[in-house]
């Protein structure tokens, strides 16, 4: 068995001919628990919309558990790779309809007791179930973007600034219950961060890009450590405050 | 049927008709003279080729000639509609399937129960009708369908990241397609007699036809083009939404040149 999730072997994306990743090489093994920082522009996002094969590389491989990505249906690996996106972006009608909806992807029965237990766990009121989407706040919607790709518990999640809309207490409260995912089912997570804290909270490694390359992939406490206190790694600008 | 009291002499006349479009253009500024000198210029052309191209094939009357100007109708109608959705790869052969089949489908039908018979003054001036409707109704289906699929990428994306396939993932957009794309046919419905007389009972009537008559070829005309249209525009929403990925399951970007 591959000890390794992912293994990046020099890996190019481009978009409008201009390279957004640049020659990343990378070994993740399973199991990781990951920051992604880096300034903005620097391929963050993008690095995540590859892993999540809604993008493919322009040069080199990606592995997955020792498979060419290349190789693999897309429909099959989706479904064990969840990314949920920057901007929360809810469907159809109801809170409803996005719990479903990853049942109906797999034709399964919904598992009310899962989502009512997700819900709760993640401090969403219950009786939200068939709320107009419309009428939730960010953080909210984010909060149930966020259950509706943990239903089928995948085993790498993809996240991609998920807690930026969220206030303090709940963003905490996401951090926690995705570090227990980590730790107790050995989810691999990715966590795309502009914040400091969050990423000394976080733990695990960190993977800091800067213009599209690979510039560090080191435990968290010894990035932060070593250039914690230059926030422009972070995406701040130089005098702006950090989060601590 | 009464004579009717159109000749060479009044049409003539009746250009006069242009001069006015042609004057208020240059009033107003709305530098289309050109534009409206060239269209009328080839309406007339157009109009008199097919007017000798008709009277040969009527003359002929035999059923190969016949479904060949009707596949000839169908091959400029799809160019048209493909026009529409520039950007979506081979729009015009989904265009060509969806108008054929919408216009196939619904001449069977016409000739089966005996509504029309399958002659070339019958059957072609009625493909006209079911075909041009069938052209402007796939011409929209594929324009909404780029515009939506431009903004609502991101519900698609993550649609297709919660493992969906392309079809699942695009299945609101294909709807709203072709809802929006039948929308101006069911609209019409609702106000012909009303607000509008059609131009194939007006020409009826015009040409000497009882009113009553002119009605239930007017009927006849309306059930058709409801059918070529939901067929058309079905077919060409069904076919055309998998242009918009590629065989990894991904959406493409597709930029609208019009």
């Amino acid at each position: 068995m591959n000890s390794f999730i992912y293994q990046l072997e020099g890996v190019y994306l481009s978009k409008n001919g201009k390279d957004i990743l640049k020659d990343i090489n990378l070994d993740i093994p399973k199991g990781d628990r990951l920051s992604v920082v880096g300034p903005s522009g620097s391929g963050k996002s993008s690095l995540l919309r590859l892993l999540s094969t809604l993008d493919s590389a322009s040069k080199g491989r990606v592995f997955y558990g020792g498979k060419d990505i290349d190789t693999m249906e897309p429909i099959d690996y989706r479904r064990k790779v969840r990314y949920v996106f920057q901007k929360p972006y809810l469907f159809g009608n109801t809170v409803r309809d996005n719990l479903v909806f990853p049942y109906n992807v797999m034709k399964m029965n919904p598992d009310f007791d899962r989502i009512y237990y997700l819900m709760d766990k993640l401090n969403v009121p219950l009786d939200f179930l068939d709320k107009d989407k419309d009428n939730l706040s960010g953080g909210e919607q984010q909060r149930i973007a966020l259950i509706r790709s943990i239903l089928m518990e995948p085993e790498v999640l993809l996240l991609d600034e998920v807690t930026a809309s969220l206030d303090i207490v709940n963003s905490k409260l996401v951090e926690e219950y995705m570090i227990e995912l980590n730790e107790e089912k050995g989810m691999t997570i990715f966590l795309v961060t502009h914040d400091l804290a969050q990423a000394r909270r976080w733990g695990g490694n960190t993977i800091y890009l800067e213009d599209g390359r690979l510039k560090h992939y080191m435990p968290t406490d010894e990035f932060c450590r070593q250039y914690g206190k230059d926030l422009t790694v972070f995406g701040k600008r130089k005098g702006e405050d950090g989060d601590e | 049927m009464n004579e009717m009291t159109l000749n060479i002499y009044s049409l003539m006349m009746a250009s006069v008709l242009v001069f006015i479009s042609i004057i208020f253009s240059y009033w107003q500024n709305l530098k289309l003279e050109k534009d409206i000198i060239v269209g009328t210029v080839r309406a007339v052309l157009q109009l008199t080729a097919v007017g000798f191209l008709l009277n040969y094939i009527f003359k002929l009357d035999h059923w190969l000639y016949t479904t060949l100007m009707m596949l000839f109708m169908i091959y400029n109608a799809s160019n048209i509609a493909a026009k529409r959705g520039r950007g979506i790869q081979k729009g015009k052969s989904i265009a060509f399937v969806a108008i054929g089949a919408g216009a196939a489908t619904t001449l069977a039908i016409l000739v089966l129960v005996g509504a029309i018979k399958y002659i070339p003054s019958e059957v072609i001036p009625v493909s006209g009708m079911v075909i041009g409707n069938a052209m402007v109704a796939v011409g929209l289906c594929f324009r909404q369908m780029q515009q939506l699929f431009a903004d609502r990428a991101q519900e698609v994306e993550i649609k297709l990241s919660l493992g969906a396939n392309e079809k699942v993932a695009s299945m609101g957009i294909i709807r709203q397609s072709i809802r929006l794309a039948m929308q101006p046919t069911v609209d019409s419905l609702k106000t012909l007699g009303i607000v509008s007389l059609p131009g194939m009972m007006t020409g009826l009537i015009l040409a000497g036809t009882p009113p009553l008559k002119a009605i239930q070829y007017q009927i006849m005309v309306t059930f058709m083009l409801t059918s070529t249209v939901s067929i058309a525009t079905f077919v060409a929403g069904y076919l055309a939404y998998r242009r918009f990925f590629n065989d990894k399951r991904q959406l493409v970007n597709i930029t609208r040149e019009e």
